[in-house]
């Protein structure tokens, strides 16, 4: 059987599309999950995640800084038991991004909100009373962009 | 800008799709993929996805929202300028367009002579790779451009008629650098069109640069370990010199014509006399310019003997 809420902090390497390529940059992701166990090894649930990131782009021109905080939440299937779980989540996303632009007399500050659709496969695995060690990789579109990201944590569950 | 620096100013591109950056001057991919042909032996290019910026509107401007899509806008705007202009001094490039630019191909093989904003040989095609310094993107240099360019227009000229000179052996490669040299300092007028980028003093048109034995390509050599921008600078060097007694228009017609004159000629002993690119230069000019150019020669190339100079 499966626990039936779990919160938790990591940390992601996320690459975000861009105009032509992807920024690479790491990132910190919030949850919280629950999980209600349907028959044997299955159990349903839903996850929501926040995830966040930040980075510069700097040439004596101009500098782009961005601020990226996604939220989303999946429905999620999950198989396994109490020591190690497997789990399969898709829901929708969206995207907040805040693009500030300066250099030559510019400055531009802009802020896009971007639906998207979220596809993440996730492993925990069980330690001590409640703690949960989380590996995931997940694919997020965001407007006409894809994005990737890929992460580790650690959850406590109750 | 006109005063040789850099700004973020805004353009006016001639593009149908800014979106994708496609339009009649050149299309933007992601990627992609240059490999060697099985059956050719020669680079080709296959296509990644389609770029795609995201902008908003600042003041009647649209301005891109990443870096990469800064950069592609700003190497189409290049492209156009240099087309433009080159169009207007009267020069048969308008067959080479519509160009493409692939952002950050994968290579099946090691790339010669890579450069982080380059030409691929026989393709049509530029690439752009990131940068890791602090200038101007070599992508977003209006003179590296222009120098990029210079590549596809020297495949042009020397493979319009019936010869067809290999722009990638050693001694042509060090005509072909030079007057992609040439392209990017006789449109800007600017001797150091690299410098806004990173600082590479070698490769300054002035003050002059000097030939002597050790900068030409000999025998065959292991891939690599001949450098063509040491030769090419002598070359750049020379027409920057034959510009500072005529008007960069001018200069840049004489070194068009002088490649393809060096090219017809030049079947015979495998276009290795690059020189003869110099005395075609010589050959087309008279009277004072004439005079000029001969002394630039003769300091520049002092083992060489030109014939028409006293
Ligand atoms: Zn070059």
């Amino acid at each position: 059987m499966i626990a039936l809420w779990q919160l938790g902090l990591g940390v992601d390497a996320t690459a975000l599309s861009s105009a032509s390529q992807v920024e690479l940059a790491p990132g910190g992701r919030l949850w919280v999950g629950t999980a209600r166990p349907v028959a044997g090894p299955l159990a349903l649930g839903s996850t929501l995640e926040v995830q966040g990131t930040a980075y510069r782009a700097r040439t004596d021109l101009y500098t782009i800084d961005t601020t990226f905080l996604r939220a989303a939440p999946t429905f999620d299937l999950n198989v396994g038991d109490e020591r190690a779980c497997f789990q399969l989540g898709v829901g929708p996303a969206v995207a907040a991004r805040l693009v500030s632009l300066q250099g030559g007399g510019l400055d531009v500050d802009t802020l896009r909100v971007e639906p998207g659709a979220r596809a993440r496969t996730a492993v925990d695995v069980a330690f001590g009373a409640h703690g949960v060690f989380r590996w995931q990789v997940a694919l997020t579109t965001r407007a006409s962009q894809l994005d990737y990201d890929a992460g580790i944590g650690l959850g406590w569950r109750w | 800008m006109d005063d040789g620096t850099y700004a973020l100013v805004p353009r006016d591109l001639p593009l149908a799709d800014p979106f994708h950056v496609s339009g009649e001057v050149a299309t933007g991919f992601r990627g992609g993929a240059i490999v060697v042909g099985l059956k050719s032996l020669e680079a080709e290019y296959h296509e990644g996805a389609r770029m795609r910026v995201q902008a908003v509107e600042e003041d009647g401007a649209w301005v891109p929202l990443d870096e990469d899509g800064l950069i592609a806008w700003s190497f189409y705007h290049h492209l156009a300028s240099a087309r433009d202009q080159l169009v207007d001094q009267g020069h048969d490039i308008q067959p080479l367009f519509p160009l493409r630019f692939a952002y950050q191909p994968t290579f099946a093989l090691d790339f010669l002579g890579v450069e982080n904003a380059a030409y691929v040989a026989g393709t049509g095609s530029f690439v752009i790779m990131p940068d890791a310094f602090d200038g101007v993107p070599l992508a977003a240099n209006a003179g590296v451009v222009r120098h990029e360019f210079g590549h596809a227009w020297f495949e042009r000229l020397t493979t319009a008629g019936p010869i067809a000179a290999d722009s990638e052996v050693d001694p042509v490669r060090a005509l072909n650098e030079g007057f992609a040299d040439m392209v990017g300092s006789l449109l800007l007028d600017d001797p150091a069109f690299i410098d806004p980028s990173l600082p590479l003093p070698e490769r300054h048109l002035v003050p002059e640069h000097v030939a002597s034995p050790e900068l030409y390509a000999s025998g065959p050599k292991p891939v690599l370990s001949y450098d063509p921008y040491a030769l090419g600078s002598v070359y750049a060097s020379f027409m920057w010199n034959v510009r500072l007694a005529s008007s960069p228009e001018e200069a840049l017609a004489l070194a068009a014509d002088a490649v393809v004159t060096w090219a017809t000629q030049a079947a015979d002993d495998g276009y290795r006399d690059t020189d003869r690119f110099v005395q075609a230069v010589l050959d087309a000019t008279e009277g004072d310019l004439h005079a000029t150019s001969c002394q630039a020669a003769g300091r520049q190339f002092p083992d060489r003997v030109f014939e028409g100079c006293p």
